[in-house]
């Protein structure tokens, strides 16, 4: 009897074993792990998570346009135009769209879609990087202020990495590609110009994006 | 278009580039409409284009430019001594003319594009370029809720105006974006349910109402269009070709 015990006990400490080293299998009676356990910015995107940043891409694609048709005028007015139609109508919907998603990759792809349409159409391709830049820097924040980017200081500090890249992406990249300079006095000034308006942008989006998820939560 | 319009440099091509873009356009038979706003927003983009580059291009700093007029001179009170005075140039300003031609050039293809090519076929266009099939959801479905926005915010701007809200801008930015982000988040729920309960992540392959498929004019067109982009960056940049 003590040895078809034994024999049943080292059997299961074998097979347990195995399991963990050749399967990389859980060991019996250890909980399970599901989507639900990873923090909540490392989690798998559900349908309504698509559809809602579907529906900010939509706002960002009607934003984009109207940036477009109206980007003459930051050519005209480098520093009145470039922070209102690239900075503090997009910023907006993006950080809205984060804050309602709350997890890593939904910037880049509302960035994506916002711009994969609206920026050819309107004839500034050359948009599409300006965007998709600024949406992997905001979801590099939120994988690196995990759930304190959902506070005022973190959402922030995640405006002013968007603003700084985004005046200098938009001189020294798009409109560099479009054969227009600027020199360092204009840039300079541009760079704080443009946090104090993505800033506001953040801090709405914060608030639009928060209740909203209480709405898709139900 | 944007490769050439990005990698021309010289004048010459540059307004070939622009002739033959609006040649395509004008071809396209878009409306007339639609051609005098075309027309009216390259005029402001020339302008604007010419009076910032006449101010601030590196053509316009040189010492050998000739000064039109002083924007900031370099005497005036602590503006003049930061940037050393912002004079408009006329070597600055004939730069930023030419420049402008490139916009306009990407502008015109992208006009053609909107005017003789259906949102599907643009998608549909897209999935055959190998995009993955959520993606092509999301697209799908954003170019499908901007006209449901644009409603949308119409119906909330109605209501504010008929409560007497409407007028300060910064106000209306406040209270429309809350009740349309809130109403179209309600409605993406809606959505989410109806695309899960048809199926929608379930792993097998999507089918399409618009099918594209690349035929042998498709390829001709690509080929040669590729083979003129390619001789005109080899010859501009191997032997100055146009210079």
């Amino acid at each position: 009897m003590f040895f078809v015990i034994l024999h049943k006990q080292i059997y299961i400490i074998i097979n347990k074993r195995i399991g963990e080293i050749v399967n990389g299998e859980v060991p019996i009676g250890t909980p399970r792990k599901t989507q639900a356990d990873n923090p909540t910015f490392m989690q798998r995107f559900t349908t309504s998570d698509i559809i809602v940043i579907s529906m900010f891409g939509a706002a960002g694609i009607v934003a984009g346009i109207l940036g477009n048709v109206l980007h003459g005028a930051s050519g005209l007015m480098p520093f009145i135009g470039a922070f209102i139609l690239h900075t503090l109508i997009p910023g907006i919907i993006l950080f809205s769209c984060i804050s309602t998603v709350r997890k890593a990759g939904s910037a880049t792809l509302v960035s994506l879609i916002s711009s994969l349409i609206a920026m050819p159409l309107m004839g500034a391709p050359l948009f599409i990087p300006f965007y998709l830049v600024q949406g992997l820097l905001a979801d590099g924040m939120i994988v690196g202020l995990k759930e304190r980017m959902w506070t005022p200081s973190g959402i922030s500090l995640a405006a002013i990495v968007y603003g700084t890249v985004g005046i200098l992406m938009l001189y020294y990249f798009v409109l560099r590609l479009q054969g227009l300079e600027f020199p360092l006095y204009v840039v300079l000034p541009s760079i704080p110009l443009n946090i104090v308006f993505a800033i506001p942008a953040a801090l709405i989006g914060l608030k639009l994006g928060t209740r909203a998820s209480a709405v898709l939560a139900g | 278009v944007t490769v050439l319009a990005v990698l021309l440099s010289v004048p010459d091509l540059l307004i070939i580039l622009l002739i033959t873009t609006l040649v395509t356009l004008v071809v396209s038979k878009i409306p007339l409409r639609h051609l005098r706003f075309f027309i009216g927003f390259s005029a402001f983009i020339i302008i604007g284009t010419t009076a910032s580059q006449a101010m601030f291009s590196g053509a316009a700093l040189e010492p050998s430019a000739r000064v039109i007029f002083w924007v900031i001179p370099q005497d005036f009170p602590f503006f003049g001594s930061i940037t050393g005075g912002v004079p408009f140039t006329l070597e600055g300003a004939v730069y930023g003319f030419i420049q402008g031609f490139r916009i306009i050039a990407m502008l015109a293809t992208s006009a053609m594009l909107v005017a003789t090519t259906p949102f599907e076929r643009l998608i549909a266009g897209l999935r055959e370029l190998g995009l993955p099939a959520t993606i092509m959801f999301m697209v799908t479905t954003a170019v499908r809720f901007a006209p449901t926005i644009l409603e949308e915010f119409r119906m909330v701007v109605n209501a504010l105006q008929t409560r007497g809200i409407a007028g300060n801008p910064i106000r209306m930015m406040e209270y429309a974006m809350a009740p349309l982000v809130l109403n179209s988040v309600r409605r993406c729920n809606q959505l989410a349910l109806a695309a899960d309960s048809r199926g929608f992540c379930c792993g097998r392959p999507r089918t399409s109402f618009t099918v594209e498929k690349m035929e042998t004019t498709d390829y001709a067109a690509l080929i040669s269009i590729s083979v003129f982009t390619g001789t005109l960056i080899t010859l501009q940049a191997c032997w100055g070709w146009f210079a």
